[in-house]
């Protein structure tokens, strides 16, 4: 009762304090509040997804009782009809992060770039991630998260995704074309300007609620060298895996759908095998930009590149699924680890044990995308100021994204990672001011200054 | 060839790293502070709970094992510059080929006597540390004695863990002696808002103790007496050259070191806190206690120690940074704390906030020579540019927007300064 106590007292408080204490307080040093929290969470999240009726969801067309029969009215408000689970989680999820991002923006409202920041999450939450799609479902219309894209909406390529956009007049194929150009064209554009953090920490939803709700707990993010490795072997499979799903269930969709629309069967095989032709052409000539990538990442990508390849060239040519992939299967089974455990149970449940971004640094297919945009095709950088990195390592412990950032200031490094999320904490925390992001043209190269 | 290191601070690391990297020497770090090399100036932030103290760590901790440099916990007790060798208060003896004088800096004393009454200390080491977070939970009133960054970091502290205490500064104005007088005034103005009971112009003239030797009160010259059970003196640091005591090596109020930070015994160097330069370049001090200075130094010896002619050190332009509570300050080059022949100065503050800039030059040549901000980040790659270039104040006033260092969206005020300037010339 009185851990429960003190943790309302601690959501209504919104008292500017900096960090101090966070590892004297059992919330969020692991201590029993926040081992309570995150078993509080992650139980939730276990009963929303898949004990529904726990919460009071009408079974088989009966009304909603308890929990969730609260929110009816909210929900007949917005949409016209009574609240559904994913209702309820929209709506508090939404809640959570407004009122977070008010306690984030008294916190830092001395610094121009947090609030404006974090302005920005609020809005895309509300209006683009809640509003909007209710508006849109009020209209008859298919609800969609403007802001969500592939592979992060995984399902934006599943085959009733596709049919209910395309069955849905100009406003379907709209969204359609919206979705598309939001993946191929739109983010590679804004992160190559801006790095990955114009989406990652001020659009995206999943970090809108680490950068408000899980700020408390960025400190508990492991910045060793271990996680670092872990992270890469988690969350590039994860990207291949969504790829793969992708192309599965196209595949299958194709296969049923032959020539019903403008892009035929064929059509569909040449750009696929134009687009992995090309990933392992770049991988094999890289020169300039993919510098950075070592030896064995390299050989990997191109060896896998080549099995796929020709995997895909047979099994067209036998006529039967590609790679001989049981699409449905494959979507069942990263709907459940991926989707609702990992993003869901692990990723925001885990907040007060492992930090605030763990879907995002291990899991997230888009993260990885945009990581690798913005370590060989971006203009984003931290600037470290000259040699003045006193080595505290406040940088490092509350980056959320476990970047030893102090690793790369004492030596004046400019850090340069994909996996930076471009939140500006360290910048604010540094006690010397050493640290800046920037994306403008570069000032200081090779020890020379350009103006 | 074996290397010995006296010291396992900023200096002594950077000297260890350095050299490791061009050289498979022999390295062996002496120290009796810790095992662990872990940031001084980030201590305060352990007491705070902002940070564990596994966080402050600069590197990793098997970074040493890895890559074969020994760290000994001893204290020195005897160095034999004849025979080369280093004793240790564990009687051991390590000689050595090269020996590094990186033993850094202790706190001043008010010569008060104070070392023998419990309850007075400084807040420098990690004993310091440990020390304070000991006594913390029983303090009733605490003093803090001197108005330097130490100072300042202890009241953080104090007010943030609610301990009660007053601030003894023996300047007009905190930072009178590092800070012309706009800034002083200032920062001053800040710590008031902070509800803090400061008193300026105060020197203590001596403590009272009980039976058992444990601070009660202390008095100031105006005649003040003030109940206190814990006193921190942060009256500023000297070279610790306690350990060369007996030893050949000069020293005066530092180990005395040539252009090359070789001591008058060719084999052994000196770098950090330590030093004091024999013929000091202009405007620079012949002892420089800063830890940028120490990692410069002991960079500069790493590199250089295993050359039969070195090129002698170069001291850099002077730059320094700070934080009062939140209240971030940064110098670049010569900023004089009074105006001297010739002094020219642009200074702007923010009419509300606690912000300020200065840009110094020379009034006859309008060279710029140097720049402090408060409140305010400046790029230290474009003021260094400016100063090494001897860029002139128009031009600097031109410039200036390309020397902010402030996040993004934050509100510029090269303008100001441009205004300031051209008002001043009309």
């Amino acid at each position: 009762m009185t851990s429960v106590l003190k943790l309302s007292q601690w959501m209504l408080s919104l008292e500017v304090k900096n960090e101090k204490g966070v590892w004297f307080n059992s919330l969020s040093n692991r201590g029993i509040v926040g081992w309570l929290l995150a078993l509080f969470l992650s139980f939730g999240y276990i009963t929303l997804y898949f004990f529904p009726e726990w919460l009071g969801l009408g079974q088989k067309g009966m009304p909603n009782t308890g929990f969730i029969a609260w929110f009816d009215q909210i929900s007949i408000f917005f949409n016209g009809s009574v609240a559904s689970q994913w209702f309820v989680y929209g709506f508090l999820y939404t809640l959570i992060i407004l009122l977070m991002g008010i306690k984030f923006i008294i916190k830092y409202k001395n610094n121009n770039y947090q609030v404006i920041r974090t302005l920005s999450l609020l809005f895309f939450q509300l209006c683009f991630a809640f509003i909007i799609p209710e508006i849109m479902a009020s209209l008859n219309q298919p609800a969609m998260d403007l802001k969500n894209m592939w592979p992060l909406n995984y399902y934006f390529f599943f085959d009733w995704n596709i049919k209910k956009l395309l069955s849905s007049g100009y406003f379907g194929l709209f969204l359609m074309f919206w979705g598309l150009a939001l993946t191929f064209i739109i983010s590679p554009v804004l992160t190559y300007f801006y790095g990955k953090r114009w989406y990652c920490s001020w659009v995206c939803g999943c970090g809108g609620l680490a950068e408000t709700a899980g700020d408390p707990f960025r400190h508990l993010s492991d910045n060793s060298e271990t996680a670092w490795k872990w992270e890469r072997r988690i969350i590039y499979p994860v990207l291949f895996i969504v790829c793969l799903m992708t192309l599965a269930i196209l595949d299958s969709f194709f296969r049923k759908n032959p020539a019903t629309y403008w892009i035929t069967f064929s059509h569909f095989k040449i750009i696929i095998l134009l687009l992995l032709a090309g990933i392992i052409a770049l991988a094999v000539w890289n020169k300039g930009w993919l510098k950075g990538i070592s030896t064995f990442g390299k050989w990997t990508i191109i060896s896998l590149g080549v099995v796929l390849f020709m995997g895909i060239i047979f099994s067209w040519s036998y006529n039967k699924p590609v790679l001989w992939i049981n699409a449905l299967k494959l979507r069942e089974w990263y709907g459940f680890y991926v989707g609702a455990i990992f993003s869901g149970i692990i990723g925001v449940g885990f907040y007060p044990l492992m930090g605030s971004r763990v879907w995002c640094r291990f899991g997230c297919p888009m993260a990885a995308i945009l990581g690798i945009q913005q370590r060989f095709f971006s203009r984003f950088r931290i600037t470290v100021n000259g040699g003045q990195c006193i080595s505290c390592g406040n940088c490092s412990t509350y980056c959320e994204m476990g970047i030893d950032v102090r690793s790369y200031a004492q030596k004046g490094e400019n850090i340069v990672r994909s996996s930076c999320v471009g939140c500006g904490i360290c910048a604010e925390v540094c006690p010397r001011g050493v640290l800046k992001l920037e994306n403008g043209p570069l000032f200081v190269e090779d020890g020379k200054i350009k103006f | 060839m074996h290397i010995v290191i006296i010291g396992f601070g900023i200096s002594g690391v950077s000297v260890a790293k350095t050299l490791r990297e061009q050289s498979n020497a022999d390295i062996t770090i002496v120290t009796s502070e810790s095992r662990s090399f872990f940031s001084r100036p980030a201590l305060m932030y352990v007491y705070l709970g902002k940070m564990r103290f596994q966080d402050i760590l600069p590197m990793p901790s098997d970074y040493w094992e890895k890559n074969n440099i020994k760290v000994v916990l001893a204290a020195v007790e005897a160095i034999d510059s004849d025979k080369q060798q280093v004793v240790l208060d564990d009687k051991s003896i390590l000689f050595y080929d090269k020996l590094v004088i990186a033993t850094g800096s202790v706190p001043r004393s008010l010569g008060l006597n104070e070392g023998n009454i419990s309850g007075v200390q400084g807040f420098y080491s990690l004993q310091d540390l440990l020390l304070l977070q000991k006594s913390a939970k029983n303090i009733r009133h605490a003093s803090i004695i001197g108005g330097g960054l130490i100072g300042v970091e202890l009241a953080e502290m104090f007010l943030s863990t609610g301990i009660s205490f007053t601030f003894w500064i023996r300047e007009k104005w905190f930072g009178s002696n590092f800070l012309p007088d706009e800034e002083a005034q200032l920062v001053t103005n800040y710590l008031k808002s902070k509800k803090i009971d400061i008193r300026f112009e105060r020197e203590i003239t001596h403590f009272d103790a009980n039976e058992l030797g444990q601070v009660t009160s202390l008095h100031s010259q105006m005649g003040e007496c003030v109940d206190t059970d814990y006193v921190c003196v942060c009256i500023g640091v000297k070279p610790n050259i306690n350990c060369l005591e007996n030893t050949n090596i000069h020293t005066k109020h530092g180990v005395l070191v040539n252009a090359c930070l070789q001591t008058n015994i060719p084999s052994i160097y000196a770098a950090g806190d330590c030093v004091e330069y024999a013929e000091p370049s202009f405007g620079r001090k012949s002892v420089e206690t800063l830890w940028y200075t120490g990692k410069r130094m002991g960079e500069y010896v790493g590199r250089n120690i295993l050359l039969d002619h070195p090129q002698g050190y170069h001291q850099g332009i002077f730059f320094n940074s700070a934080k009062f509570f939140d209240l971030e300050y940064q110098i670049y080059g010569h900023v004089p704390v009074s105006p001297e022949e010739n002094y020219g100065s642009v200074f702007w503050k923010h009419p509300q906030k606690d912000k300020s800039i200065r840009l110094v030059y020379d009034a006859v040549s309008d060279e710029f020579l140097g720049c402090c901000v408060l409140g305010v980040r400046f790029r230290q790659e474009v003021c260094e540019k400016w100063i090494a270039e001897k860029w002139k104040i128009t031009d600097v006033l031109h410039a200036l927007p390309t020397a902010n260092f402030d996040s993004e969206f934050s509100a510029r005020f090269e303008m100001e300064l441009l205004n300031i300037y051209n008002d001043k010339i009309i």
